[in-house]
């Protein structure tokens, strides 16, 4: 397998490319860190939106995405995501290799030309009727703030985060608030692109067939025309216990109870203990034969999902189910006990040996997704070492039964969040 | 038995398929560079199969509605021992899905494929229901069905797909109700068993690193023999016209949520491959980011980047669904109508459109191959429903503007249904 091939385009910019001959798909990523702030979390949210809507040269929505058609439709997205305390905003293009396209055009020139206009000449530099393109992502955005409360299952658990990290950054939604975005100005947009390009860390992902070298030199040349200063820090705080804990139900027009559980794990990225944390939650409720699968859902038949994740990068972790309102008490019991278990080392070899089995499997099969592996690499830039997927598999081969135990006996519950129907 | 090379030479690539003595159809694609492999093993049995003839008995017989879905959540479990425990030992990640039309169980990993294709073989072959397992199921079953009673996305096509059907059971939710499900038993669940997951009825698709002679080996080895049946399932008698135009449910939601469908002539043949192509041609001229339909919606602020389009068809049903979220949906559905009546009206279609969505469509079809489990899953519905799956890569390729407009021509803008969820308080 090729490894990832890791070059810097200039100061806090860097560049990695990974061959893959076996893939219809190419695609090129900019990842822009920025530390996640309640002052600025909106107006830098809607940047990769904006850029990947329009540019100087296709000004117009529809002449732009014709452009984007010629290129076989060419993909080109803006994105948020937020990992741990830090905000990352990704314009992403994907285009079919040349290959496979019907008449010997040279698409990915093109597309990274494309690609280059977008990010280096947006069309809010110039153009005075940029109102109306503000205004359309402001209300996109908006909108997707609103269907996050209509999926019942996501609502919770951002709901129970949000209480467990009311006084830390992370309580921080990727994309603000509503009342921020509606206070957006054009000077805002042009502040935040200027201040991504020049005062954050960068990171360039190229995967594909052709050979890195065309735009490794076009984004030198653009990039030597943008004055660097030093990339802003990055850090996400990690409150290693809970010192009180939080008990929040709310209600709505719903038919089915939810149950959110938020525990801090003392351990988090970049440190190696995490990996720890990781194995103790996957053997706890992150698969099929999972202890809460097999106990809540499979013994006690109380609910369809009953799981926990672990997120690496605040060092939390997070149990979740649907179930009948009158049925929360026992899941809860039920949660605990096999909690207790863990933490008493009541753990089997053999779970051991499936849940890392099954982590095993779900790492190296990063590299049959494009974007997965984009991802997974542009997420570890912000910390020194990066792990290759066979280098984090051999880390949850090496983790001991006390190890997970100690892991277990590390995380102290912070809050309780219920969502249950009204009647 | 022996296995054919399929080859597209547009796409480069090749897959093997055959059909077993038993009438299993196997289609394997190796993908060498692959870090995973995906198996998937299917039978033509959904949700919507609840009337058939039972081959023991000849008699007509029904079913309770979701009794697929249940069937397919109870096959996990065999006599002693639990396959997902099973497949935890090999490191695989196992799963299954039940849609309208047929039944999937399904594995992935990177490492031990034959083990685990072990088990898949095995368990979908050793039916194990008792009175006791069955009824544990119902309370995991209500609680699935609860959460996808407060999903206003699923409730909103489901509720779509109630009131433009008449009959044709594509309108009852996949899962059924709390009511049909306690009606299952174990007997009800080998009636369905015996019919339909005959090997006759059934195709094993795997994209990845493995083999095909291997693979063929342990094929050979594990599938039991049985008498070839075709089951024959009855669907009633359905109108052309809609049932309602018009259907709302309220949610304690913030945003609306609509599908404005169009039900398209139905015929008892299985519909063409050249068909389903023709219609994402014509879907992509009519509503895609370069078409004027899409930019006015856009420019009224009337839909966001959820807004999006598909054909659905199948065994007797067909229908053209937009949808998205927005906040009037009512003047989204007036817009697409009148829209759609406008363009029949001038067919205009130009050469410039039709050559740019003839790329973006053939693109589309030659990205699916590059995960395993897309190729897999399309190999399953193809293999099932004997479509050839490399089909549509040619057929986009060689489209001829005609056929285009002449496909736009069938659609009958009046035959529409429109889906809405909506906020509990007007806002």
């Amino acid at each position: 397998m090729a490894h990832i091939i890791n070059s810097s385009i200039c100061e806090g910019v860097s560049f990695s490319y990974l061959k893959r001959p076996d893939l219809k798909v190419a695609r090129i990523s900019i990842s822009i860190f920025l530390p996640l702030k309640k002052e600025n979390a909106s107006r830098n949210a809607i940047l990769p939106f904006l850029l990947a809507r329009s540019c100087s040269k296709y000004p117009d929505f529809t002449s732009f995405n014709k452009k984007l058609y010629d290129l076989y439709g060419m993909a080109l997205q803006g994105n948020v995501s937020k990992i741990g305390e830090i905000q990352i905003l990704s314009v992403i293009a994907e285009f079919l290799d040349e290959r496979y396209v019907l008449g010997g055009e040279s698409i990915s020139k093109e597309a990274t030309e494309l690609l280059c206009e977008v990010l280096f000449r947006p069309k809010f530099l110039q153009e005075d009727s940029f109102g109306e393109d503000l205004d359309q992502e402001k209300n996109q955005l908006i909108q997707y703030l609103e269907s996050e409360y209509n999926d019942k299952k996501l609502y919770s658990e951002r709901r129970c985060q949000q209480i467990m990290c009311k006084n830390e950054r992370y309580s921080v939604h990727k994309m603000g608030t509503k009342e921020d975005l509606l206070s957006i100005t054009p000077r805002d947009v042009q502040k935040s692109w200027e201040n991504s390009l020049s005062a954050a860390k960068i990171r360039i992902g190229f995967i594909g067939n052709s050979e890195p070298d065309f735009v490794i030199s076009v984004l030198k040349e653009e990039f030597s025309k943008i004055k660097r200063n030093k990339p802003t820090e990055l850090s996400t705080q990690v409150v290693k216990r809970a010192l009180v804990q939080k008990e929040v139900e709310e209600k709505q027009e719903i038919k089915q109870a939810k149950l959110v559980l938020g525990f801090r794990t003392r351990f988090a990225m970049p440190g190696e203990d995490c990996f720890n944390s990781l194995l103790m939650s996957i053997i706890l409720g992150g698969t099929f034969h999972s202890k809460l699968f097999l106990n809540v859902r499979e013994k006690l038949s109380l609910c369809y999902y009953c799981s926990s994740s672990y997120d690496r990068n605040k060092g939390i972790i997070t149990i979740k189910s649907g179930i009948k309102k009158e049925n929360i008490g026992e899941t809860r019991s039920e949660i605990f006990k096999q909690i207790e278990d863990m933490k008493s080392g009541k753990i089997a070899r053999e779970e051991i040996v499936f849940a890392k089995k099954s982590v095993g499997s779900a790492f190296m099969s990063i590299y049959d997704s494009v974007d997965r592996l984009d991802f997974f690499y542009a997420e570890q830039s912000m910390y020194e070492k990066i792990y290759s997927p066979e280098e984090l598999v051999s880390k949850i081969e090496g983790i001991s039964k006390d190890e997970i135990v100690n892991a277990a006996n590390a995380i102290t519950l912070d809050t309780v969040y219920t969502l249950v129907p009204n009647a | 038995m022996e296995l054919k090379e399929v080859r597209n030479n547009r796409a480069k690539e090749s897959y093997f398929c055959g059909t077993h003595e038993s009438g299993l159809r196997v289609c394997i694609f190796e993908k060498k560079n692959s870090h995973s492999s995906f198996a998937v093993l299917g039978t033509k049995f959904g949700s919507i199969n609840t009337k058939f003839r039972d081959k023991k008995t000849a008699e007509i017989v029904r079913v309770p509605d979701g009794i697929a879905h249940y069937l397919e959540h109870k096959l996990f479990e065999n006599e002693d021992k639990d396959s997902f425990q099973e497949f935890a030992k090999t490191g695989a990640s196992a799963n299954a899905y039940t849609s309208f039309e047929l039944t999937a169980y399904l594995f992935s990993c990177t490492k031990n494929f034959f083990e685990s294709l072990d088990i898949l073989l095995n368990f979908v072959q050793s039916p194990y229901f008792t009175e006791e397992n069955v009824k544990k199921e119902r309370g995991i079953i209500a609680q699935e069905i609860r959460m996808y009673d407060d999903d206003p996305n699923w409730r909103v096509e489901n509720n779509m797909l109630a009131a433009m059907y008449h009959n044709h059971p594509v309108r009852v939710d996949i899962a059924g109700d709390v009511e049909s499900i306690s009606r299952i038993t174990p007997q009800s669940l080998f009636l369905c068993y015996n019919n339909f997951y005959n090997l006759k009825n059934m195709s094993l698709c795997i994209a990845g690193k493995e083999d095909k002679n291997e693979i063929l080996k342990m094929v050979n080895k594990k599938i039991k023999t049985s008498s070839p049946i075709n089951p024959e399932s009855f669907f009633p008698d359905e109108p052309p016209g809609v049932l309602n135009h018009r259907v709302e449910q309220k949610f304690d939601i913030k945003i609306s949520n609509f599908k404005l469908g169009f039900k398209e002539k139905i015929t008892n043949d299985e519909l063409d491959v050249e068909k389903i192509v023709l219609t994402d041609f014509v879907l992509e001229i009519f509503a895609s980011k370069t078409s004027s339909l899409y930019r006015e919606l856009m420019d009224k602020k009337l839909i966001n980047d959820s807004f999006g389009f598909n054909f659905v068809e199948g065994p007797h049903y067909a229908h053209i669904v937009f949808g998205g979220e927005s906040n009037d949906p009512d003047l989204v559905a007036q817009i697409i109508k009148n829209a759609m009546v406008e363009f029949k009206k001038d067919n205009s279609i130009g050469l410039g459109d039709f050559e740019r969505i003839k790329k973006v469509v053939y693109a589309q079809y030659v990205l699916v191959l590059d995960e395993v489990k897309d190729i897999a899953n399309l190999m399953l519905s193809t293999s099932l429903f004997d479509r050839e799956f490399f089909s549509c890569i040619d057929i986009a390729a060689n489209v001829k503007i005609e056929d285009v407009r002449n496909r736009l021509m069938e659609i009958d803008p009046d035959n529409s249904c429109l889906s809405i969820v909506s906020p509990l308080k007007s806002r």
